[in-house]
C-alpha cells in the first residue's frame, strides 16, 4: 500500500534537477515519514530503519552518495504539493502543516513571522515530513474489549510515543463505536470527533479521506477545547475522540464533557505511566479519575502493539504484554 | 481621367488603411492592459477571499475575452501539460510569449514579472498591498500608453496618409 502511495502520490513531488526517477526499495515495508530538509539527505524512514536517496535515484540504507536539496527545491515542492497555492493553505501553514490528498500530513517547517504575538505567516521553508495517514480497519479490535464495559462506552486515554499508531488506532475506534460491533453486541453509538489537525478525518478541501463511522460528527480546525465545547453544544454526542491533549485548556474541555455525561476517547505522548505520571495535567487526571482505563502502546511488534492497561478506577494494572 | 482619379483614392486609401492598422498597436496596448488589470482584480479577488487555488483560476481567467488574457491561456495550457510544473517557470514562460504575441512593451511585461513572487505569501493583508501595487503599476503603465497614443497615433494615420499622398504627386 505504501508503495502506491509513495509513487502516486509522493513521488511525483520530489523530482529534483539529478534525480530523473525515483526507485522505491522493494524490501522496505512499513514507511512512516519522509524526511526532506536543505542540505541534508532526503531520508525515508521505516518503523526501525532508515533509507537515503542516492543521487541515481535508488534509497540505501547506508549514507553512499545522497541526494542534498536545496533552498529553491524544497520551495518547489511544497509549491507542488499546494498546487502553485500557498496562501490556500495559510492557516495550516501557521500550524505548521498542510494535508495533501489521501490525507497524509506534510509538516513544514521554515521562518515564522510574529505579529502581536501572533504567528502571521510561515516564510522560507527549509524542512518537510511528509507522513502517511492510514486507515487500518480493525486495528482496534484488541483495545475495543478494554474500552466497552456492559454495552457503554468507558473514558479511555491512550499513550504511545510518535509514530506508533495512535491516529490509526482512534480512527479506527471512531469508525467502530460509530457502525456498531455485532461481535460485542454493541449497537452505534453518536461519536464526536475534535480534528484539530485534519488527522484523524484525513480531510482536504471539505472530503474526507478516511472513514470514521456512519454516525460520526467532525468538528475540523478548531483548537481542542473549543470543538469539545461546539459539539457538546450542537451534535450531542455520546462518545467524543480526539488526538493528541496536552494543554490545560484540553483537559478543562474534557472535564465539561464529562459533566454533561458524553464519554471521552483522547490520545496524548509518552512512553510509559510514569510519564504521564510525571505530567501534571496527565498526574491531575489520573487522580482525579477522569479516564477510566489507559492504554500503553509501542511499536514493539509492530506499530500499534498494545503494552499495558490500566484501570484507574481501581488502580489496576489489567495487561501487560510479554 | 476618372481611372487615374481612382487609382489616387486607392493610393491614399490604401496608405490611410496602412495607416491605421499600424497606429491600432497603440490602441491595443491600452485595451491589453486594461484588460489586465480587471483580471488582476478578479485574481486578488479570488485568493484573498475564495482561496481558489491557481490551476482553477488560470482557466478561469484564460477564459475572460481580451488579448490581455493570452498569459493567463498560456499558463493554463502550461500547468495543464504538466501538473507539477512551478508556476514561476508556467509565468515566465507566458510573459516570452506575449513579447510576440500581444501589444504589451517589454516595461509592461517586466512589471508582471513580479506575480510569482506575490504568490510565495500566504497572508491576506500582503495579497490586499500586493494587490494595490501591482494595479498601480499596471495603471500607470496605462497611462503611459495613452500619452503614447495621444502623441502618436494621429501622427501615424496623418503620415501614412501624406506618404500616400506623396506618392501620387511623385507619380503624377
Amino acid at each position: 500500500m505504501e508503495q502506491a502511495i509513495f509513487q502516486k502520490q509522493i513521488a511525483p513531488f520530489i523530482f529534483f534537477n539529478g534525480v530523473k526517477s525515483i526507485l522505491y526499495p522493494k524490501n522496505l515495508r512499513n514507511i512512516q515519514e519522509i524526511r526532506i530538509r536543505i542540505q541534508r539527505p532526503i531520508m525515508l524512514l521505516e518503523t526501525e530503519n532508515e533509507w537515503f536517496l542516492q543521487r541515481d535515484g535508488t534509497f540505501k540504507r547506508i549514507f553512499g552518495r545522497p541526494y542534498i536539496p536545496s533552498l529553491e527545491e524544497v520551495y518547489k515542492i511544497l509549491q507542488a504539493l499546494a498546487q502553485n497555492s500557498i496562501y490556500a493553505y495559510h492557516e495550516e501553514l501557521k500550524q505548521g502543516f498542510i494535508t495533501i490528498p489521501g490525507g497524509h500530513r506534510v509538516g513544514v517547517v521554515g521562518s515564522v513571522v510574529v505579529n502581536g504575538g501572533e504567528i502571521n505567516r510561515m516564510h522560507t521553508f527549509t524542512g518537510l515530513n511528509f507522513r502517511f495517514g492510514r486507515e487500518v480497519k480493525g486495528c482496534c479490535t484488541e483495545i475495543l474489549p478494554h474500552v466497552l464495559e456492559e454495552g457503554h462506552v468507558l473514558n479511555a486515554l491512550i499513550v504511545s510515543p510518535p509514530g506508533v499508531g495512535k491516529t490509526t488506532l482512534l480512527r479506527d475506534l471512531s469508525r467502530q463505536l460509530s457502525n456498531g460491533v455485532s461481535q460485542l453486541q454493541f449497537r452505534g453509538v453518536k461519536v464526536g470527533v475534535v480534528d484539530e489537525r485534519y488527522e484523524l478525518s484525513g480531510s482536504l478541501l471539505g472530503q474526507d479521506g478516511f472513514d470514521l463511522g456512519i454516525r460520526t460528527d467532525i468538528i475540523k480546525g478548531c483548537p481542542k477545547a473549543e470543538g469539545l465545547k461546539m459539539l457538546l453544544r450542537t451534535m450531542s454526542p455520546q462518545v467524543i475522540i480526539t488526538d493528541e491533549m496536552g494543554s490545560e485548556e484540553d483537559f478543562l474541555g474534557i472535564i465539561d464533557c464529562m459533566n454533561a455525561g458524553v464519554k471521552i476517547i483522547a490520545s496524548c505522548h509518552g512512553y510509559s505511566m510514569c510519564e504521564v505520571h510525571r505530567r501534571k495535567n496527565l498526574h491531575q487526571c489520573i487522580q482525579e479519575r477522569i479516564f477510566d482505563k489507559i492504554f500503553i502502546l509501542s511499536s514493539r511488534n509492530g506499530p500499534g502493539t498494545l503494552e499495558e492497561v490500566y484501570d484507574v478506577r481501581t488502580f489496576q494494572q489489567l495487561l501487560v504484554s510479554v | 481621367m476618372m481611372i487615374k482619379f481612382l487609382g489616387v483614392l486607392f493610393i491614399i486609401m490604401s496608405m490611410g488603411f496602412i495607416g491605421t492598422s499600424i497606429s491600432s498597436r497603440y490602441r491595443f496596448r491600452m485595451s491589453e492592459i486594461d484588460d489586465l488589470i480587471e483580471s488582476f482584480q478578479i485574481f486578488f479577488d479570488e485568493i484573498t477571499h475564495l482561496n481558489q487555488k491557481i490551476p482553477h483560476l488560470m482557466k478561469k481567467l484564460s477564459e475572460r475575452p481580451g488579448r490581455g488574457n493570452l498569459l493567463f491561456q498560456t499558463v493554463h495550457q502550461e500547468l495543464n501539460q504538466s501538473p507539477y510544473m512551478d508556476f514561476e517557470q508556467a509565468w515566465e514562460y507566458a510573459l516570452w510569449e506575449a513579447r510576440s504575441k500581444t501589444h504589451l512593451h517589454p516595461e509592461d511585461l517586466d512589471v508582471l514579472k513580479m506575480v510569482p513572487m506575490f504568490l510565495k505569501i500566504s497572508d491576506r493583508e500582503s495579497h490586499g498591498k500586493n494587490r494595490e501595487y501591482l494595479i498601480n503599476r499596471l495603471k500607470e503603465q496605462e497611462k503611459k500608453a495613452w500619452n503614447v497614443r495621444l502623441e502618436n497615433e494621429k501622427l501615424v494615420k496623418v503620415g501614412y496618409i501624406l506618404l500616400g499622398a506623396t506618392v501620387v504627386i511623385l507619380l503624377y
